[in-house]
């Protein structure tokens, strides 16, 4: 399967849960190299979109691609691809933050001593100091996320889908992941994710998708002197 | 194999982790483990050598009948293993913990996780199989072969290693067929369980003891061997007829039957849970997603209830299945162990020291079936506050009032096995003359033990591991109130064996426990009423 140009690629997805549409006949395109931002009030139902895409829920009903991959057929290949970053990502609290990257690489099929550079490189990213070496039980929110971001970039994927990137970060730390961001997709990654946070959107993001009621009300790209918190409040309401 | 590897690895370090903070205590739980082990080992082994050597003066009848008893406790521990596994892959698959919904997002085969979980049920389920059924067959093998040969020993581990591949596979089998069903089922769930369970308990009992059983004692040698081999444990199609025979005669055509159906399982049990693991994961998942929509419960009342407290930590347990479940699962062993020890005891009826010791026994089993059961549900009950802490201890509640309505919702939770403890003496043989002193006393230790297990639980409570009751349970304070508790039960077993050996006047030794217990609770009311006051949000 040739990779798409596209590298979201989203036509008529639906998920029901008994009576509740959460998501309801969403579609959407994401080009390669772009950062996408899914902004919507609580429960709009923009984590069940990003879990359908991931594989940790099955569509009721449409179909989406990820670089020309189907999330319905080739989810494998997907998670090849794709790195995931959810809104609570706690796991292996037991592991220290280098050890639960390591862990990751050796799942994702890294060899030994590319994992060992990757983490070096990795490390420089934020200021973890000593944190790395620690119980991730002891970690704070934002330290969690930030690991947890690390591990999503350890197999230097094409797609990073991200729920809620900069919740529990400091400042400096929003800073250093919107670049990184940044960077990721000027060297063709791309970045889908779903924020509450306004700001956060309107500087990182290329583009920005409204969700509403499980479904996307309203979509366009970010100008420089677009105010995002008068169009949501208009769309949203 | 990288994959399964890996999360072999990481789970090492699990370890490594748990032994890191609080080292001492855990070691101390640890030992306090082993200790047990040894005990039940020590225990299945002394009493097999009495058995078997009293069966082997009845030359090849003893043997046989020693058999027959290794048969029945391997398809007893088959059972009881097969059910332990099954709840274990049902509980992995309906409440997949974070590190699993972790793994479903990254690019590996279901085979890895299948084969990681295997490989670890595989370690964990052989060492009470070996611990409880090591003794047996070395004692076997001392009193009817000459003793323990290297042989034999291969052959004995052969067989446990078959056990634990069949238990694990069919296990995983049947749990990936039957989780969707019930998932969401909850309390009515637990229920169905615990009537398959008793059932099949009924037929198991059924099988390794049926009617004929009772003429054999009477049987002349010829009548011996129709009746031997008419009885059911004896059809040779049995699997666990197979690993008896290896057992105990070696290795045969049964050897290579046995290595033939485990190979099976192991591919069968393999292709259903590669295949299965990620669209039942996402099926069981949506689930639980769709469970977690706001939805109206029945009117909890807490508008018109004088004891809010209360009502909140019964609405805890009665809205959370697993422990629902567990507390049903229990009650249910119990069933079981008792049903289990009246179809024994009627077999060869002891003299009246042997009676006693047998009325003694079953006390002692009711009591510790009780006190897994209050480890499990009342002790964790002040530390399963801990993520919500901080809203309890702020409210302008006296913190005594948060004590005392844990200690009496325990109270309330042993309702049924004070009228299981009061009934049971009714069927139990050799119980009926006693039933009076026998209900006074399980009562005031069921009732005692309840009230320890609650002031205990509020202690130290341990917030941190307060979604995990068995963490909780196996704290170094959940160790000591095992201990405490098992003293209890010990004094309170002396008592009454002195009551009903020595016919010592019963007023006198309630009046004894009566004060023993004022002051026990006395003491861990104000001890736990300091400890309360030092809690921090």
């Amino acid at each position: 399967m040739p990779e798409s140009s596209l590298a979201v690629d989203i036509r008529e997805l639906s998920k029901s849960f008994g009576s509740l549409h959460a998501v309801s006949q969403v579609s959407l395109t994401v080009p390669t190299g772009a950062i996408y931002a899914l902004i919507g009030p609580n429960g709009a139902g923009k984590s069940t979109l990003i879990k359908l895409l991931v594989g940790l829920l099955r569509p009721s009903r449409g179909e989406a691609h990820i670089l020309g991959f189907s999330i319905a057929k080739q989810m494998e290949k997907i998670k090849e691809i794709i790195g995931y970053l959810p809104d609570d990502p706690t796991a292996y609290d037991y592991l220290s933050g280098e050890e639960f990257l390591q862990l990751t690489g050796n799942l994702r099929g890294l060899p030994a001593q590319t994992i060992k550079d990757r983490i070096s490189e990795l490390k420089t990213l934020f200021p973890l100091h000593d944190t790395l070496s620690q119980s991730m039980q002891a970690y704070s929110r934002g330290n969690r996320q930030k690991v947890a971001f690390l591990s999503c970039l350890i197999a230097r994927p094409k797609v990073l889908i991200i729920d809620e990137p900069v919740v529990g970060l400091d400042p400096e730390s929003i800073i250093v992941f919107g670049k990184t961001l940044r960077e990721f997709v000027k060297h063709g990654g791309t970045v889908f994710l779903a924020t509450h946070i306004l700001s956060f959107a309107e500087q990182y993001a290329d583009m920005v998708g409204i969700m509403h009621e499980g479904k996307i009300v309203h979509e366009e790209k970010i100008k420089t002197n677009s105010s995002l918190e008068v169009l949501y409040e208009k769309m949203t309401k | 194999m990288r994959v399964t590897l890996s999360l072999l690895w990481a789970d090492t370090q699990a370890v490594k982790q748990w032994f890191a903070t609080q080292t001492l205590s855990k070691i101390l739980v640890l030992f306090g483990f082993l200790v047990l082990g040894g005990f039940i080992s020590f225990g299945a082994l002394f009493f097999s050598n009495i058995f078997f050597f009293n069966l082997s003066q009845y030359q090849l009848y003893g043997e046989l009948t020693a058999e027959y008893l290794i048969h029945a406790a391997i398809l007893i521990l088959l059972w009881l293993a097969l059910g332990s596994s099954l709840i274990a892959q049902i509980t992995f698959l309906l409440n997949p913990s974070k590190n699993v919904d972790y793994l479903m997002t990254l690019p590996i085969k279901p085979q890895g996780i299948v084969d990681w979980y295997f490989m670890r049920s595989f370690f964990i389920n052989i060492f009470p199989l070996l611990i409880v059924l090591g003794p047996i067959a070395m004692s076997f093998a001392q009193v009817f072969t000459g003793g323990v040969s290297l042989l034999f020993l291969l052959r004995f581990l052969f067989a446990v290693f078959a056990l634990v591949i069949i238990v694990n596979t069919l296990g995983g089998i049947i749990a990936y067929l039957c989780a969707s069903m019930a998932k969401g089922k909850g309390v009515a769930g637990a229920f169905v369980t615990a009537l398959f369970f008793l059932v099949s308990t009924f037929v198991l009992l059924q099988a390794i003891f049926p009617k004929e059983m009772t003429l054999l004692y009477r049987a002349s040698p010829e009548e011996f061997f129709v009746l031997y081999n008419s009885l059911p444990l004896s059809n040779n199609y049995l699997p666990t007829y197979w690993l008896t025979h290896v057992v105990v005669s070696g290795f045969d055509i049964y050897a290579f039957l046995t290595i033939i159906l485990c190979s099976f399982l192991i591919f069968i049990s393999t292709a259903v849970q590669s295949q299965k693991i990620i669209p039942l994961y996402q099926r069981l998942k949506e689930r639980a997603f769709a469970a977690s929509f706001p939805r109206a419960y029945s009117r909890a009342g807490f508008l018109h209830t004088r004891s809010p407290l209360l009502l909140k930590d019964w609405l805890s347990l009665l809205r959370s299945p697993s422990e629902f479940g567990y507390g049903l699962f229990l009650i249910a062993m119990a069933i079981f162990f008792f049903l289990f020890f009246t179809r024994v005891a009627v077999f060869r009826p002891p003299d009246m020291a042997g009676k006693i010791n047998s009325i003694i026994f079953s006390f002692v089993w009711l009591l510790f079936f009780t006190t897994a059961y209050l480890m499990r549900l009342v002790f964790p009950l002040m530390a399963r506050e801990g993520k919500t802490r901080w809203y309890i201890l702020t409210l302008p509640l006296h913190r005594d009032l948060l004590v005392l309505s844990k200690v009496f919702l325990g109270c309330l939770l042993v309702i049924p096995h004070i009228v299981f403890g009061v009934l049971i003496w009714f069927v139990m043989p050799y119980a009926k003359e006693y039933i009076f002193p026998l209900s006074v006393m399980s009562t005031f230790a069921i009732i005692l033990l309840a009230l320890v297990q609650g002031f205990l639980g509020a202690v130290y409570p341990n917030f941190l591991q307060g979604d995990n009751p068995e963490r909780v349970s196996t704290s170094m304070m959940g160790i000591m109130t095992l201990f405490l508790s098992s003293g209890i039960i010990a004094l309170v077993a002396y008592c009454l064996h002195s009551i009903l050996q020595n016919g010592d006047s019963m007023q006198l030794i309630m009046s004894f426990l009566l004060s023993f217990a004022i002051c026990v609770i006395a003491t861990l009311f104000l001890y736990t009423r300091y400890t309360v006051s030092r809690y921090r949000v």
